[in-house]
């Protein structure tokens, strides 16, 4: 069994990864992300005997909070609050700048293609090109092997680059940059 | 029509779309930091400020029971599916062969058979990397059963049998450089010759070509989006899912331990019950005392 993890390193691991636990929670619209990630770190100290790697820990908190947004989500759904929750909570900003620039109104397009994801898609996406996961790191976060990471991520990829409105947004960008050179050019 | 590629834009437009959120400051690190230390200081699971919290201690005892359950009723099923991985892509990165079920009440015996060709230097060592790979199928099945119970239809894991092959042969090779460097250690020079000989093969296997025949490194770029919101591409290096063997078999020709274990350690992950005599292939924390 692996030597576990003491309460120096615990708060070392804490300090060094908290920022990015409290963004990635924020960005998946915790309602109350420092709860949410102080349950993370709690289960990561009840698991400290069979924690990975260190320099894959950052990962597996990500995936440790995934599970607790999740069971948040199920908890407040028995509770009857989250249609409540939902009424009040602010549009997401993404998606709410689509209508001000046409910067925005990109990020609109992109968010809404990732919305119309399968779930499972939609968060291998988010954890590589949000939280900068490489494939070992996603496959920790996932709970799952590399080899099943890589195809998880090589599929979700696949599914969005095959979205009707990115295809679109990215054949007009393909076609800007063209217009773009040839202007240089002329 | 075909589907178009994923290129560096469809990157660079999904790490664009997260929203922006706010940095955290420092009061809010220390007020998160206590919630934690009071969670391990009390034996008892904590309340949330506002909510009992159930959270994934609860998740955990679902999954537990979950898995249980799921695995006898998997009793029914069988592993294999008669279907074959086609699509390039999934062939390049998981491997080819067929589709195994991994709730079948036989996946087992389908592991042994499918990694028959594939030398261990011990039976021990060949059921240490079974048990591993068991293990693995069982998290599936909970993963699985888990997404059914969220309504999720789309989580539907298959194994592959190449993948399931790949993972066998990394598991003998972390037992044939372990064998490597018990006999190097106490200068038993036929076991010596004998375990390089299999670490100069593996490269060759059947097992690693067909989901690794390049074997290499390279340099990628990927974009990544800082605290401030700013974009900006970045390098990285990639490798194959064996890249790190060639480096092994070759450091196997010196007396060095710590140059056979450090590829190992670096780029893939050995199981630490099949490397208690090369220490330096595991981290620290995992050694085998």
């Amino acid at each position: 069994m692996a030597r576990p993890l003491t309460t120096p390193e615990l708060e070392e691991l804490y300090r060094a990864t908290v920022h990015d636990l409290l963004a990635y929670v924020r960005r998946r619209g915790s309602a109350d992300p420092e709860n949410d990630v102080a349950e993370v770190y709690a289960i990561a100290w009840r698991r400290r005997s069979d924690l990975p790697a260190p320099m894959l820990r950052r990962a597996w908190l990500f995936g440790t909070a995934a599970k607790v947004l999740q069971a948040g989500h199920r908890r407040r759904v028995a509770e009857g609050a989250a249609v409540a929750e939902l009424a009040q909570r602010p549009v997401d900003p993404a998606v709410a700048t689509s209508e001000g620039t046409s910067a925005g109104a990109v990020v609109g397009v992109v968010a809404a293609a990732m919305d119309r994801l399968p779930p499972g898609d939609r968060e291998v996406l988010r954890l590589v090109e949000w939280e900068c996961l490489t494939p070992a790191e996603l496959a920790t976060a996932l709970g799952v092997r590399p080899g099943t990471a890589r195809v998880r991520l090589h599929r979700a990829r696949r599914a969005l680059a095959a979205d009707p409105e990115v295809r679109a947004l990215v054949e007009r960008g393909a076609g800007d940059a063209r217009l773009a050179r040839a202007a240089r050019q002329a | 029509m075909a589907t178009p590629s994923w290129t560096d834009d469809h990157a660079r437009l999904v790490a664009e779309s997260a929203p922006p959120v706010p940095s955290a400051e420092e009061a809010e690190v220390d007020r998160v930091w206590r919630l934690v230390t009071e969670a391990v200081a009390a034996p008892v699971r904590r309340r949330r400020r506002r909510r009992v919290a159930l959270g994934a201690g609860a998740a955990a005892i679902v999954l537990g029971t979950s898995g249980v359950a799921g695995m006898a009723a998997a009793g029914l099923l069988g592993s294999r599916t008669g279907d074959y991985n086609t699509d390039p892509e999934s062939v390049r990165l998981g491997g080819p062969g067929e589709l195994i079920d991994p709730r079948g009440a036989d996946y087992e015996e389908v592991l042994i058979e499918e990694i028959a060709d594939i030398p261990f230097p011990s039976q021990h060592a060949h059921d240490v990397a079974v048990a591993d790979q068991l293990e693995f199928a069982r998290r599936d099945v909970v993963s699985m059963e888990l997404a059914e119970a969220r309504g999720e239809t789309d989580e539907t894991i298959r194994h592959i049998t190449g993948g399931m092959r790949a993972e066998a042969a990394r598991a003998a090779v972390c037992s044939w450089a372990n064998a490597w460097a018990a006999a190097t250690t106490t200068g038993d020079a036929a076991g010596r010759a004998a375990a390089t000989a299999m670490l100069q093969a593996a490269p060759s296997w059947p097992a690693v070509t067909d989901v690794d025949a390049e074997q290499a490194f390279s340099w990628e770029k990927q974009w990544v989006t800082d605290e401030s919101g700013v974009t900006r591409r970045e390098t990285y290096r990639d490798y194959t899912p064996f890249a790190w063997l060639p480096l092994v078999a070759k450091a196997a020709d010196g007396t060095d331990p710590e140059a056979v274990g450090r590829p190992m350690l670096e780029y893939t992950r050995c199981i630490p019950e099949l490397v208690p005599d090369l220490p330096s292939a595991v981290p620290a924390e995992f050694r085998v005392p």
